[in-house]
């Protein structure tokens, strides 16, 4: 299939990427902003996907140039698309939880894997617990305004237990309730 | 807002930085809000020796947070809290929606 890079969007452009490395037998999971973006539907708006692997950069180089994308340093960008591509390292942690249960999309440009819905919202939270970002917690509050019914807030503010931060989770579950 | 309260406007940017940010450093608040250094250095320092804030030295950078130990400490925050939660949408956009979660260096916003 002939892409136009140009007029994808970013949850096509996950989709393209994550696809061909699946194909190639290279695991990634998209997390970060651009997960903001696609459960937010685009609510929120991220410029850069970051993927987790456990491979090195050299892998992923040669299969992301066949389809244009050029390595400048540990980013990669096609000139036809405004969006950077990232790898951070592996695992994939939720806080401090390390998780191995991700969603998988089927759309026309194949198999995307991303973080779950729950996870998404625990992931924006956690940067609202241990940084005090406020856009974290906006964007948090993004995820839950679109995907209530995939998220169980009692299993959030069990994590918020956890992660020892039931104070914040209190002030997240005022700002819902608005 | 409540700047007549406080007494000045530069002493309410201050606390609301830090109550929304959790901590503060003068260059930051200068730049932020546009505001010379030397006012924002003179406050911060007036609110050290009052007990509200404490200091701690990072590298070169002084880094201001609230004192726990700041016997009003709780009502204050709760004032500056509603504070912010009743301020113009602008204002918030502009000055207390900053990214404070860590990106990796060299990498474009």
């Amino acid at each position: 299939m002939k892409i136009d890079f140009s007029k994808l969007n970013i949850k096509d452009l996950a989709n393209v990427i994550c696809d061909i490395l699946l194909k190639n037998n290279i695991d990634v999971v998209l997390v970060g902003g651009a997960c903001v973006s696609i459960y937010s539907k685009n609510k929120y708006m991220s410029y850069d996907l970051d993927f987790v692997t456990d491979k090195t950069l050299k892998e992923l180089e040669s299969v992301l140039n066949t389809i244009g994308f050029k390595r400048t340093g540990r980013l990669f960008k096609n000139d036809k698309c405004d969006y950077l591509i990232d790898f951070v390292s592996h695992p994939v942690m939720i806080g401090k939880e390390y998780t191995k249960d991700f969603e998988e999309m089927k759309t026309k440009y194949g198999l995307l894997k991303l973080l779950k819905p729950a996870d998404c919202l625990k992931d924006r939270l956690a940067g609202y617990f241990y940084w005090n970002d406020p856009q974290s917690l906006e964007q948090a509050i993004m995820i839950y305004n679109k995907q209530k019914n995939k998220i169980n807030l009692k299993e959030i503010e069990n994590w918020s237990k956890k992660e020892n931060n039931i104070e914040k989770y209190n002030i997240f579950i005022k700002k819902i309730i608005l | 807002m409540i700047e007549n309260l406080l007494g000045n406007q530069t002493l309410e940017k201050i606390l609301l930085s830090v109550e929304r940010y959790g901590n503060c450093y003068a260059c930051n608040i200068s730049k932020t809000f546009d505001l010379s250094l030397y006012a924002v250095q003179t406050q911060l320092k007036k609110m050290e020796l009052t007990g509200v804030l404490v200091s701690k030295l990072y590298g070169k950078v002084r880094i201001y947070e609230f004192n726990p130990r700041y016997a009003l400490l709780k009502e204050l925050r709760a004032l500056l809290s509603k504070t912010l939660e009743i301020l113009p949408e602008k204002e918030i956009k502009k000055y207390y929606m900053n990214r404070t979660r860590p990106r990796l260096q060299n990498k474009p916003l």
